[in-house]
């Protein structure tokens, strides 16, 4: 396990341990100081001459100094770029090969002999949908390992930003076509119109199922204004069938709004607003009922269209508070995520993001390759596992919220100058009174 | 020290600055970074170090009336 953050985003190309990056902003606090001794030494000198010269050591020192500080910098912009460059091509290669495949799908799937296409349509529709569960439950427990490997959720998420690309292959969208609808152009075609097309897929087979939603406030009580990144994590919901999934706290003119991660793993038309095809209508920017049951219970604790509101969330919760953050209902002041899959979501650029994540959770991968370019975004990740993840009864260890709390912890403490920026920002939102009232709201569908 | 030196406190005071910065400028290689670079990076840091130690040293001398 490492307590070193990998800090990227906030406008710049570096991508490296934050412990690196606090290196080359010392050395040129370390010259300035440095600077300051030699300025005190010239302008004391008059005629002596030792203490002159001292003054110009102090101040070659500093040179040298700085110096090193940019060729640090310089190294790591460097490195950062060649990685870049790197993973585009990558993505570049692996779009290609998805949109060819899919192209080609019918013609693969014709050569799979009738008799055996007959059987496995007929395994797939006739087996017992609990048969089919129960054997992909058996293979994950079995295989728990390969779900926290680093080069299994690296994988996931080149392969999540590839769905787009295969999707328009198998619908014979022309190349060019392709390519101008893939997200590194107009993104009319991209990874969201996929989430989209899945999740029309999911509602056509009755695997998911819209409905309106209620709020119930569940209890109300005094609370202290949050004071760091620990502090908005800890108050986080923990998720658990039939628990609340959001929390807002009121403090006179702004407020904050916790919202929880999804409760419900299956497929099917449940009561419960946060489940998987919430999840993945909200990463297509479908309507979600967990986003509309969110926005439903801000505005029944009273958080007005123009009050300012820092929108935390965990999992599903942080691709919700994107996309409120993204829809304009809410006058968001600012968005932290943890183990999001929501770093897709277009959010506009006046609203600080932090978004932390772990490297082996697949959940945020599950949102592709990230977009680090925004000055507004910085995404925090940490490594959990030196070796290989712990034994462990949960399927992703490295998505569990209390991991994330300790890991925002570790943000708390990161002199990393993107991080204390960051940082800064979105506490600073919280404005008013330091005491306030919290409310905890559970929502379920009606229909 | 002629009539036109500073003030001993002033170079005492650089001195002690310069004692700290010696001090904290090799800390800045104490940091996780396995690369052929980073030996280098280290090693000039050390040389940073060292001199602004030996210049402390010589300030604080020259604060004493030494030669």
């Amino acid at each position: 396990m490492t307590d070193t953050l990998v800090v990227s985003g906030g406008g710049r190309i570096a991508v490296a341990p934050e412990d690196l990056l606090v290196a080359v902003s010392r050395c040129r606090l370390l010259a300035a100081r440095l600077d300051e001794v030699a300025a005190r030494l010239s302008a004391a000198a008059a005629g002596a001459v030792r203490v002159r010269v001292s003054g110009d050591r102090a101040g070659d020192l500093a040179r040298r100094l700085r110096t090193t500080g940019m060729l640090l910098g310089a190294t790591i912009d460097a490195y950062s770029a060649a990685e870049r460059n790197l993973a585009a091509g990558v993505e570049v290669a692996a779009g290609q090969a998805a949109y060819w495949m899919g192209a080609a799908l019918p013609a693969l799937l014709g050569l799979i002999p009738l008799p055996v296409m007959l059987a496995l349509g007929g395994w797939t529709v006739a087996g017992a949908p609990g048969l089919h569960r129960e054997a992909l439950g058996r293979a994950l427990a079995e295989h728990r390992g390969l779900l926290s490997d680093v080069r299994v959720t690296a994988a996931i998420r080149v392969l999540a930003g590839t769905a787009d690309d295969g999707l328009r292959g198998a619908g014979h969208v022309p190349w060019a076509a392709s390519q101008l609808g893939d997200d590194r152009a107009t993104g009319i075609l991209g990874r969201e119109a996929a989430a989209r097309v899945l999740f029309s897929g999911l509602i056509g087979v009755g695997a998911a199922a819209r409905s309106p939603v209620r709020v119930t406030a569940k209890a109300g009580a005094p609370v202290r204004r949050p004071r760091t990144v620990a502090d908005l994590a800890a108050r986080v919901p923990h998720p658990a069938d039939g628990a609340p999934q959001v929390r807002v706290e009121r403090y006179g003119d702004s407020s904050v709004a916790y919202l929880g991660g999804t409760q419900q793993l299956g497929l099917g038309a449940t009561d419960e607003p946060w489940d998987l095809p919430s999840s993945v209508a909200a990463m297509g920017g479908a309507p979600a009922d967990s986003v509309a049951a969110a926005a439903k219970a801000l505005r029944a604790a009273g958080v007005g269209p123009d009050e300012p509101v820092l929108i935390v969330g965990y999992s599903q919760g942080g691709l919700i508070a994107s996309r409120l953050a993204s829809s304009g209902s809410f006058a968001v002041s600012g968005v932290v995520t943890l183990g999001s899959p929501g770093a897709a979501v277009p959010i506009p650029p006046r609203i600080p993001v932090l978004a932390v994540e772990h490297r082996e959770d697949l959940v945020p991968a599950l949102a592709g390759p990230r977009v680090d370019g925004s000055w507004n975004r910085v995404t925090a990740t940490r490594s959990l596992y030196d070796r290989a993840a712990p034994d462990s009864p949960r399927l992703v260890p490295a998505h569990e919220l209390s991991e994330y709390r300790a890991t925002a912890a570790l943000v708390d403490r990161s002199d990393e100058e993107r991080l204390q920026r960051v940082r800064g920002q979105i506490l600073a939102g919280l404005s008013g009174s330091a005491d306030g009232q919290v409310t905890v709201w559970r929502a379920d569908r009606t229909g | 020290m002629s009539s036109d030196s500073p003030p001993p406190g002033l170079v005492e005071d650089a001195a002690a600055e310069l004692r700290s910065i010696a001090r904290a400028v090799p800390a800045l290689g104490e940091i996780e970074w396995r690369s052929p670079a980073a030996e280098a990076y280290r090693a000039v840091l050390r040389g940073i170090g060292e001199d602004a130690a030996e210049l402390a040293g010589e300030l604080a001398l020259l604060a004493r009336g030494q030669p």
